[in-house]
């Protein structure tokens, strides 16, 4: 144990030694038990002089009658004066035996019970005579006794027998003996007159006689009184006269105090607990004042001041305990005049808690606890007392949970407390612990406030809270102090186990220990506060609390804590406070356990919300959620969190550009929005809904898949020009109108998508078609980006109030569409099938009975009508309408066939997109298809060969409708062009193949049709030039959409290669479903130069072994005729044949020589040969494929008459003169047998 | 010493601020400078003047004055209020004990706000952002505190 401690325990020990210890944590510190805490009856002391026999009948009475005396006088301190807690003691008179009125038995504590109350003298002379001889003189004593010391507290009372009991002339001696007695005394002093009394024996039964003697108890009680007021004034006046001698040197504030409280005593003692009470708040006014005022240095310090200082050291030994005793006693230190200022507090304190409680005002002692705890504060920093640290916030814990237990005590239904007992005979009506009102929850709020307030104050000496909020500091940071306060509370627990500083002791034991008291307590404070309506208070609390929870990361319930704050400062609209609410929420939510979008939420608040906040802040804030949702989008790409719209977009007005659409136009409006964010934003998608009141839905959605095709029908195209984001908006992208298949909640909306909105103000302008005619409002704005949603339509209302601006679509005009009946939904060519032709009325167009339509097909198109009424005129049909009704539909049967003409290669429409050389008919037909024209396929696409496939695989052919009603749009006829699209059940193509002198002819079909098709035979017509290499052509075999079928087919060797031969494929087939049906499709296809006619041989001529990089070398190519060439290549005149050739490196590996290009003359013959010789170099290294020489002939204009080729030349005619073409030579042609031949090539090195 | 001094409607909103210093004041008004300079300690003065408004409503039904001097102490900060019989709460936040001075400040700028409750511009219960009734205040703290 150290010195510090050994001394701190000694003086530990001495003070119990004094004071004792007891059971019960508040009682037991005090000097007295609780058998003892009841006020001791004092002893009135009452002279008598007289006979004893008269005396003895007399006492009982009146020992029985004075004591329950009392009454209000309201002249002095508005005191409850009473005997009640006195015992009337009656004493033979002894005037030898009481001191003379002094100052000096002030000291001896004889003040007012030192004394005589009062001084009696009965007698009762019947006879003057008797008077005259013995009492007269006996009287005279007395009164010269009584005058000698001082005292004028005396009655005279003359006692009478009652007069039934009185013999005859009795009466008449007895008033003479009065008369003489009253002379008697007035010859001393005139005033001495009144403090006679004649008092009459009460007898059984007469009530004149019983309220007689009740008035002298009542007049024997008021002299009392006035003595002891008059005592009081006397000493008051002598404590009034050393109060003022406070300056000087000697003057000892210790002795005045227990000066004063003497007076205090005797006003207890006559049950003026209010005078009391206002004597001990004097004192503590007083010490108050002079404490200030000598450390100021405003005053002389004295030496109790001093002794104050120099006491302080036992400023933990002195901790409170309130001590509820009516005791008179002193502690030895008080008495030696060597108490500590803490010390003296506390007596004073424990005396006015124990008059409050009687008075039955516990609640006003948390009041002067506070008070006192401010004023010690103040005392101890004005005396600048060396104590240790955390000393004072320990003590001032300690007697805030003191004064606390001690009031609920008090408060509670405790039998056994004998004060309360007291105090409850005293004021019966004193409120109950079940009556607190708001204003003593408040007082114990209060309590708990400044005890939390220490307790906070002791965790950060203690190292368990920071000083600095945010940041958890550890136990390591001890400092010394806190060592030696630990010692020091580890003394005192040990010395005394009971007490309140082992609580506070184990509270700062550990970490967890004090987390759970700070906790207990802050959550104690808040009840309370609330529970007496403060509210706010409770809130400044809660936020302080909040902050103690960040500290040790308890963060959901400083979310809790925090959420409530933002509330009431939201309400109550205070800016500033609510944005620090929102800061501290901000980073309790900032963790990974918290569900993002409450961050999210806080952080958008923070950054768009409060006006207040510096723009800095706000971007601070603003980035923070930006960086999380990227975060949140990088980790889960799936999760999107819904965030409120309204913190972070408003939404201005929406405009249109008219008034009315029609169904079918392009909407256009403009969408004024605000965003609030300090900062551009980058959204993914921004989607405007509308919904529809009375939605006229069109009969047309009725027919299967329709929807489906309006939606796939759409186009870049048919963007509006002035699509654009609004004046102050930047788009980085265009905004392109698209269709969503996720629509089912929502009639129609608009979208854009990557838009950039600034701070403030934007207007984005926004189109879409609506099909559908109704009355539409605006329903709901969801906005995206990043992993973040904002949907209008769930935010709380009405919050998010949205433009109520109504879109009105009236109906269009009437609509043809055809509809294909057919199984698989498609026409196949050359197969008849049904359509039907349906013509809606949208509810524009007025179609009467006897509207008229006029179909008329193309050439290739075979047209029947199998249903209505008509009229055919050629090949037109005139097709007579009943009375159509507004959304309803009319529909004609009709059978469509493709003539097989149109499977012609000039019908085919395959290359339609992809080479220039369609023929224009067609192409003018496909570009005659009307917009507004329902398409019944998506059949101008899928037709289509994917790019470069030269293969066909159907046709287009149309139908042309004439109304005999009027578009208003066109200001003609209404009508329609209605492409029918027939698919051709194969898309076939062949590939030539050679191998020198034998070609290979390979065909490949491919099934187009959605339905499977059954091949029931396949057969080549030309069967003289193409040998079948296969067997399986005779088959039958299914063929799967899409599934591809190859034919191989060897050329015969003895075929004219210069002829051309066209052959035809016949495919006899049925489709799945119909095999009853067969069906027929021929492919045609041209064989021409289909052998090979000459052979080239390359090779390398070295100089050294091997060929390295940048090394000249010669190509030596030989070219060889395979066979005899035909006679129309060879040169009119000298039966030459002449070839261009030219040497080509494509990958660009090789440098070619100068003269890489020239002609060559041949001889037709077969096996006649040429040698050609190039210098190259290789510009890389490795295996290098050798360059590619390519051959173009000359061909001569022959006059072709017959099959047989016949020359028709003059004589004079030159050949230069003769006209020819060059034609380039195939692959198959020109057969290059080192295609594949690679030269290795090494490096420089 | 420094003061601040705050108006508070019915709906227990600041309609004006003021943090004055005997060295120098700053307006909370103008919010550009005052923000960046005295953040931290507007919310702390904010943060004490709320939650001192429980006990000046609690302390107003029970006494007939206007002015309530010193009614609570927050740290080194005493808090006086007047409640005007419209019921706009005053309440300044002061380090020292001057009570006659800011009981006087309270009637003169009770006298202030009644003139501009007859603005017409004005209306009650709202931020006050008059420049004139800024100035004057001003002058009322420099010639009281």
């Amino acid at each position: 144990m150290s010195q510090a401690q050994g001394k701190i325990s000694k003086l530990f020990a001495k003070k119990h030694k004094s004071v004792g210890a007891l059971d019960s944590p508040i009682m037991s510190r005090g000097p007295l038990g609780r058998q003892e805490n009841r006020p001791k009856v004092k002893e009135v002391l009452v002279t008598y002089s007289t006979e004893e026999n008269l005396f003895r009948i007399l006492k009982p009475r009146l020992e029985a009658e004075l004591c329950k005396q009392s009454f209000v006088d309201d002249q002095y301190k508005d005191g409850n004066v009473s005997l009640l807690q006195c015992k009337i003691k009656f004493e033979k008179f002894a005037p030898e035996t009481y001191e003379k009125f002094d100052t000096s038995f002030f000291n001896h504590n004889k003040f007012l019970f030192g004394t005589p109350l009062i001084h009696l003298f009965f007698t009762s002379s019947n006879e003057i005579s008797w008077y005259n001889r013995s009492t007269k003189n006996d009287i005279k004593t007395w009164l010269m006794a009584l005058e000698q010391f001082g005292y004028d507290n005396w009655i005279l009372v003359h006692v009478t027998q009652h007069a039934s009991t009185l013999r005859k002339n009795a009466l008449s001696n007895i008033n003479n003996v009065i008369n003489t007695i009253k002379e008697d005394i007035a010859s001393t002093s005139p005033s001495s007159a009144k403090k006679f009394y004649q008092l009459t024996l009460p007898e059984k039964g007469d009530q004149a006689t019983e309220k007689h003697y009740d008035g002298f108890i009542t007049f024997l009680f008021t002299t009392m009184k006035k003595y002891f007021i008059s005592q009081t004034d006397r000493y008051e006046t002598l404590l009034s006269m050393t109060r003022e001698d406070q300056d000087k040197p000697l003057w000892n504030f210790f002795h005045y105090f227990l000066m004063q409280e003497q007076l205090c005593f005797a006003y207890e003692h006559m049950g003026m607990y209010q005078a009391a009470l206002l004597a001990y708040d004097e004192i503590d006014a007083m010490l108050h004042y002079l404490i200030i005022k000598m450390s100021m240095n405003k005053m002389k310090k004295s030496r109790w001041f001093e002794t104050l200082q120099h006491c302080c050291q036992e400023v933990l030994l002195d901790y409170p305990h309130i001590t509820l005793s009516l005791d008179q006693s002193h502690d030895p230190s008080l008495e030696n005049k060597t108490c500590s200022l803490f010390k003296l507090r506390s007596v004073i304190f424990e005396r006015q808690a124990t008059l409050l409680f009687i008075l039955g005002q516990a609640w006003d002692v948390g009041q002067r606890a506070l008070k006192l705890l401010k004023d010690l504060s103040e005392e101890s920093s004005s005396m600048q007392l060396p104590i240790p640290t955390g000393a004072l916030d320990a003590w001032s814990y300690l007697m805030c949970k003191n004064v606390l237990d001690v009031i609920l005590d008090q408060l509670s239904n405790n039998p056994l407390n004998p004060l309360k007992q007291f105090a409850i005979e005293l004021t019966p009506d004193r409120p109950g612990p079940d009556t607190l009102g708001p204003s003593q929850w408040v007082v114990r709020a209060q309590l708990w406030h400044l005890q939390l307030n220490k307790l906070h104050s002791l965790g950060q000496i203690s190292g368990f809270i920071s000083s600095k909020v945010g940041t958890a500091a550890v136990m390591d940071d001890y400092s010394t102090e806190t060592e030696t306060l630990k010692e020091l509370w580890g003394s005192m627990s040990s010395n005394d186990p009971s007490s309140s500083a082992l609580d506070l002791l184990n509270v700062l034991s550990s970490r967890q220990t004090f987390n759970r008291a700070y906790v207990e307590l802050a959550e104690q404070l808040i009840g309370a506060l609330k529970h007496a309506g403060r509210k706010r208070m409770a809130m400044h609390a809660s936020m302080n609390f909040a902050k103690f929870l960040l500290a040790k990361k308890d963060l959901a319930k400083a979310q809790d804590v925090l959420t409530e704050a933002c509330k009431l400062y939201y309400s109550d609209k205070w800016p500033v406070l609510r944005l620090n609410s929102l800061s501290l929420l901000a980073a309790s939510q900032d963790s990974k356990d918290n569900p993002p979008h409450e961050y999210l939420t806080t952080c958008l608040l923070l950054a768009c919300t409060l006006p207040i906040l510096n723009s800095h802040s706000q971007e601070r804030f603003f980035h923070c959620f930006k960086d999380r949702i990227d975060s949140i989008a990088k980790e889960s790409q799936q999760e999107i969190i819904p965030i409120q719209f309204s913190l972070l977009f408003t939404v201005n007005c929406i405009s249109y550009a008219k008034s009315e659409w029609e169904a079918g136009d392009v909407i256009t409006l403009t969408l004024s929005l605000t965003n609030k964010a300090p900062a551009d934003i980058l959204i993914d998608s921004i989607k405007l809904a509308y919904q529809g009141k009375e939605t006229l839905l069109s009969p047309i959605a009725n027919i299967p898949g329709y929807w489906t095709r309006l939606y796939s029908y759409t186009s870049l195209d048919e963007i509006p020009k002035d699509t654009r984001l609004g004046e102050r908006s930047r788009s980085r992208r265009k905004i392109s109108k698209t269709y969503s298949q996720d629509s089912s909640n929502f009639d129609f909306y608009f979208t854009a998508k990557k838009v950039t909105l600034v701070p403030g103000e934007n207007n984005l302008v926004l189109s879409t078609k609506c099909r559908i005619a109704g009355t539409y409002h605006p329903d709901d704005l969801i906005i995206e980006f990043s992993s973040v949603q904002f949907r209008h339509s769930t935010d709380p209302r009405p919050s998010g109030s949205f433009p109520t601006e109504e879109i009105e679509v009236v109906p269009s005009e009437a609509k043809l569409a055809l509809s294909v009946d057919c199984p698989g939904g498609f026409l196949l060519a050359g197969k008849p099938s049904e359509v039907t032709l349906n013509i809606f009325n949208e509810g524009k167009t007025i179609i009467l009975c006897g509207s008229t339509i006029t179909l008329s097909s193309s050439q290739l198109l075979i047209l029947d009508v199998l249903s209505g009424e008509y009229n055919r005129e050629g090949e037109c049909y005139q097709i007579t309408l009943p009375d159509i009704k507004v959304k309803a539909v009319y529909q004609v049967r009709l059978q469509v066939r493709c003539d097989p003409e149109a499977l012609k290669p000039e019908n085919i429409l395959a290359e339609s997109k992809m080479h220039s050389s369609i023929s224009e008919g067609d192409n003018t037909m496909i570009r005659r298809v009307p917009i507004d024209v329902e398409l019944p396929k998506d059949s101008l696409y899928t037709l289509n060969s994917s790019p470069g496939d030269d293969t066909s695989c159907g046709c287009v052919l149309q139908l042309t409708a004439t109304c005999n009603w009027v578009n208003k749009k066109a200001h003609h006829n209404y009508g329609a062009v209605i492409p029918l699209a027939f698919y051709l059940p194969f898309k076939c193509k062949y590939d030539l193949f050679s191998s020198g002198d034998v070609s290979f002819v390979k065909l490949t079909l491919q099934s187009t049709t959605p339905l499977p098709i059954l091949l029931r035979d396949m057969k080549v017509k030309q069967t003289s030039v193409l040998k079948s290499l296969m067997t399986c052509d005779q088959l039958e075999s299914l063929l799967h959409p899409g599934d591809v079928m190859t034919l191989l087919y060897q050329v015969d060797k003895e075929f004219n290669p210069v002829l051309s031969q066209i052959c035809q494929l016949l495919i006899q087939y049925s489709l799945v479903g119909q095999e009853e049906t067969i069906l027929e499709h021929s492919f045609r296809f041209k064989l021409h130069d289909i052998q090979s006619m000459f052979i080239l041989t390359s090779q390398i001529e070295l100089s050294d072994a091997v060929l390295k990089k940048d090394q000249e070398c010669k190509l030596s190519i030989n070219i060889k005729n395979i066979r005899d060439l035909p006679r129309q290549w060879q040169a009119p005149m000298d039966d030459i044949v002449v070839v261009e050739y030219e040497l080509r490196c494509e990958n660009g590996n090789w440098e070619l020589g100068e003269e890489i290009h020239g002609s060559l003359r041949l001889q037709p013959m077969k096996n006649a040969s040429e040698d050609l010789k190039f210098r190259i170099r290789p510009l890389t290294h490795g295996q290098l494929p050798l360059p590619n020489l390519f051959l173009t002939l000359k061909s001569y204009t022959w006059n072709n008459t017959s099959s047989y080729i016949t020359a028709q030349f003059s004589d004079t005619s030159s050949p230069a003169d003769v006209p020819y073409t060059m034609i380039p030579l195939t692959s198959v042609q020109v057969y290059n047998s080192t295609a594949s031949m690679v030269v290795p090539i090494h490096s420089d090195n | 010493m420094s003061y601040y001094f705050v108006m508070v409607g019915h709906e227990d909103n600041p309609i004006f601020e003021l943090e004055y210093s005997r060295v120098h004041h700053i307006s909370t008004l103008d919010k550009q400078s005052a923000m960046q300079k005295k953040d931290d300690q507007l919310h702390l003065h904010q943060f004490t003047a709320h939650a001192s408004l429980d006990i000046i409503d609690e302390n107003k039904w029970t006494s007939n004055n206007l002015y309530f001097k010193s009614l609570d102490r927050f740290n080194e900060y005493y808090i006086s209020a007047f409640v005007t019989p419209s019921q706009i709460r005053f309440v300044m936040l002061h380090q020292d004990r001057n009570d006659d001075g800011i009981k006087n400040l309270f009637h003169d700028v009770f006298e202030l706000y009644t003139k501009l409750s007859l603005n017409p511009f004005y209306t009650p219960g709202t931020k006050i952002n008059f420049q004139s009734f800024l100035q004057r205040v001003n002058t009322l703290c420099k010639k009281y505190l």
